[in-house]
């Protein structure tokens, strides 16, 4: 080969060797900054501006308080936030923490690859720092033998939003009772307005809304004492997802193609009389002007013998494998100091309610200007919330089946397809038992 | 408004092309060692853009095929090997054909509306008036407006509490302005592919826009000579001019729709009851949402032959059509 082309050739190589080298150095999670620092990963799911700002603020104030330690904050929104998680465990590039749900915390519990917080919770003040309403959180974040493997960060519930004007105008209270509630749909359904928003796409929002009326009707999908039979099918789901469908009629037509922006759009038009859905809903309501949010007020989910809602809630774990556990913990405790928990929870106090006891019955929270003007809000999370519970716990599949919307699927396949409330909950307790096996 | 066409203004001094005559002499078979030097210097230049196109697309592409065989989920880092499984189970999966018989419609239907209509309006922008300039510009808005604004602004109009067209249509006839466009089961496929048809109708017109332009002006004077009307010079002059180009836009509007992800998952992520689920959106739910790699490898690899027959059918056609025209 002449000369000046193995000069060629050589540079060629060269580069590939470059390119491939570039690509493999990015290819492992640093621990260190390049001023030797230690670097922190931190997922966040939430994309909220406000949030993420002050979870930033809180970030810089630890890094300020310690000067060693970089925290890299990477938001990733819900809907890839799971699978991101997974593909980043499987390899070997999982974040040292992590925002999630406790749903999703059972499930890498369950994989083994979490690390234990109970040095947090003794750092924040044990068991007894959480307050009441987030007892049953609680119990969901640690395991029987004492381990904490999820911390509660925050919590809030599913309610029915009641819009004023038009329930008064129908000459009704609020509704409590399912009887109550269907005949609320029924009188505010008339001309070109609806009664009530029955979402029926295979969204989240269909999800929350169903799961809500199935612990009302004192049911659940999963048994809570023995968690790997799935109930799903039995008579009191069954039973909600028939009312549930029977609601439908009183339900805007395109609602079938409605997820959350599309039906928190909807409420805000004043031709929706009432829609089963949660607390974070109010920070639409207020973007949208004052003269809209005034118009809802706010009562705990309707009941037929059974009570609670779905609960959501933001949780903090840690992975295992992380090169500086230590700093991890320490920094996952800085989120409950006070101060830092009070500007937390003030960024949105009617999606983010404290679990933290010392902060509810705090004054600084109890007088805050958005915390007074959501009082009747707050006041229908605080009653929800002591029955709220966890879409699919404690199976530690319960993430896997709300990430696929498994529940809202079968108030698909009855309203949108006309299959019959058994036979569509049976199809979906399979898929349920399958993932299970 | 003064309406001429435009290849009016083309100078009549064009050359005209050579339509037959001895062809070159091949070059001589031995090649010298400048040229061989030369053809390896140019193989070592292409070679590192090789390399990125074999890591980029080769590697993942590979990877898909080898998961496809295996039981490869997001939920165990262990996976094995398990044959024709996930294919048996895709191609068994009652959804899988319905799934398929869809995608072929969407790709069919907005391939053919939107060459069609692009053809169209090319046609009418290919003629002199005023304002020309403007509307040619304003005609590509859909093409380079992002996809996700495109399936936000039309959910929106057509949203049956607050959209703008609903309302319009609702004062011609009020259950006109119920209509759910995206959330109906017999209307949302068509609502998508009208959107869809918006949205790639500008590309495909100026492609044929620029064929237009390039149509022999002495050809078309000819037929006019002959005594051919507009639509026939259109049909025997136009068209037979633009048969290279409508064969590619074509294939490759065929392969851009039928691999088309975003605008079906942003407006209905495949709902009401699968109504609009097409193959794309169907793998990245078996991938993402599920979280089986290797069954979404089946699905893919099954959209990869589908695409693969198709480009080998229109391959086979144009060759024979070029030895036919020879």
């Amino acid at each position: 080969m002449p000369r000046h082309t193995k000069k060629y050739v050589a540079a060629s190589v060269a580069l590939i060797m470059v390119a491939l080298g570039t690509g493999c150095s990015n290819s492992g999670s640093e621990s260190q900054t390049a001023d030797g620092k230690i670097e922190l990963e931190f997922w966040n799911p939430e994309t909220d501006e406000a949030e993420v700002e002050v979870f930033e603020k809180i970030i810089s104030a630890y890094e300020d308080d310690n000067p060693n330690v970089d925290v890299k904050l990477v938001t990733i929104p819900w809907s890839d936030i799971f699978a991101k998680w997974q593909t980043a465990l499987q390899s070997g590039n999982a974040p040292d923490a992590s925002i999630g749900s406790v749903a999703f915390g059972a499930s890498f519990q369950e994989q083994g690859v979490l690390e234990p917080l109970n040095d947090v919770v003794d750092a924040i003040g044990g068991e007894a720092a959480f307050a009441d309403s987030a007892s049953s959180l609680v119990d969901l974040s640690k395991t029987e033998e004492g381990d904490w493997f999820t911390l509660p960060l925050v919590h809030n519930s599913v309610v029915l939003w009641y819009n004023k004007p038009m329930l008064e105008a129908a000459g009704l209270q609020p509704p409590k009772t399912w009887d109550e509630l269907e005949a609320a749909a029924k009188a505010m359904t008339h001309d070109d307005q609806y009664g009530i928003l029955i979402p029926s796409s295979t969204s989240q929002v269909t999800n929350q809304s169903l799961y809500s009326l199935i612990l009302s009707n004192g049911g659940d999908i999963v048994d809570r004492d023995d968690p790997n039979t799935v109930t799903f099918d039995e008579e009191k789901s069954v039973e909600a997802l028939e009312f549930y469908s029977s609601l439908a009629q009183y339900s805007p037509p395109g609602s079938g193609g409605y997820d959350r922006p599309e039906a928190q759009a909807a409420m805000t038009t004043g031709k929706l009389g009432m829609f089963i859905y949660g607390s974070w809903m109010q920070s639409a309501l207020d973007a949208a002007g004052p003269e809209v949010a005034e118009q809802f007020g706010t009562v705990p989910v309707p009941s037929n013998g059974g009570a609670g809602a779905f609960m959501g809630n933001l949780s903090v774990f840690a992975f295992k494998g992380g090169e500086h556990p230590e700093e991890t913990k320490d920094f996952l405790s800085y989120f409950y100091d006070p101060k830092n928990y009070e500007e937390l929870i003030l960024v949105n106090p009617t999606s983010f309610f404290p679990v933290l006891g010392e902060v509810q019955d705090s004054e600084t929270y109890q007088s805050n200007e958005k915390v007074v003007a959501s009082a009747e809000l707050i006041e229908a999370v605080k009653t929800s919330l002591p029955d709220a519970w966890i879409f699919g716990l404690p199976n530690p599949h319960a993430g896997e089946w709300e990430g696929l919307n498994l529940i809202a699927k079968a108030a698909t396949a009855v309203i949108e397809q006309g299959k019959d409330p058994q036979e569509a909950a049976a199809g979906v307790a399979d898929e349920m038992r399958d993932t299970i096996k | 408004m003064n309406v001429t066409s435009d290849l009016e203004t083309q100078p009549a001094d064009q050359p005209r092309r050579k339509v037959s005559g001895p062809r070159p002499r091949p070059l001589p078979h031995k090649k010298s060692r400048q040229a061989r030097r030369e053809n390896l210097t140019g193989l070592l230049l292409l070679l590192p853009a090789a390399a990125v196109i074999v890591l980029l697309m080769g590697v993942p592409l590979v990877s898909v095929i080898i998961d496809s065989f295996t039981d490869r989920s997001f939920l165990s880092p262990v996976a094995d090997f398990i044959g024709l499984e996930n294919y048996i189970e895709v191609l068994t999966d009652d959804s899988f054909w319905s799934t398929f018989s869809r995608t072929l419609i969407w790709t069919a239907l907005s391939v053919a509306l939107q060459i069609v209509i692009g053809l169209a309006f090319a046609l009418l922008l290919n003629q002199r008036f005023r304002g020309r300039g403007i509307l040619r510009g304003v005609f590509l808005l859909p093409w380079v407006t992002p996809v996700v604004v495109v399936a936000l602004i039309w959910k929106w109009m057509l949203n049956d509490l607050y959209g703008v067209i609903n309302n319009l249509l609702a004062q011609v006839n009020p259950a006109w302005g119920d209509l759910a466009w995206f959330s109906d089961e017999s209307l949302a496929l068509w609502t998508v592919i009208g959107v869809n048809v918006w949205r790639g109708v500008p590309f495909t017109m100026i492609i044929f826009l620029a064929g237009l332009q390039s149509v022999p002006r002495e050809l078309t004077e000819a037929a006019a000579v002959d005594g051919a009307g507009r639509l026939r010079t259109f049909a025997n002059v136009t068209l037979p001019h633009l048969r290279g180009i409508l064969l590619t836009v074509a294939l490759i509007f065929t392969m851009f729709n039928f691999n088309n992800f975003d605008l079906v998952y942003l407006s209905t992520r495949g709902g009401p009851a699968d109504r609009t689920m097409i193959l794309p959106v169907k793998t990245y739910e078996v991938a993402f949402k599920g979280l089986q790699i290797g069954e979404a490898g089946a699905w893919a690899v099954l959209m990869l032959i589908t695409i693969a027959i198709l480009a080998t059918l229109y391959f086979t056609y144009v060759r024979r059509s070029e030895k036919e025209s020879r």
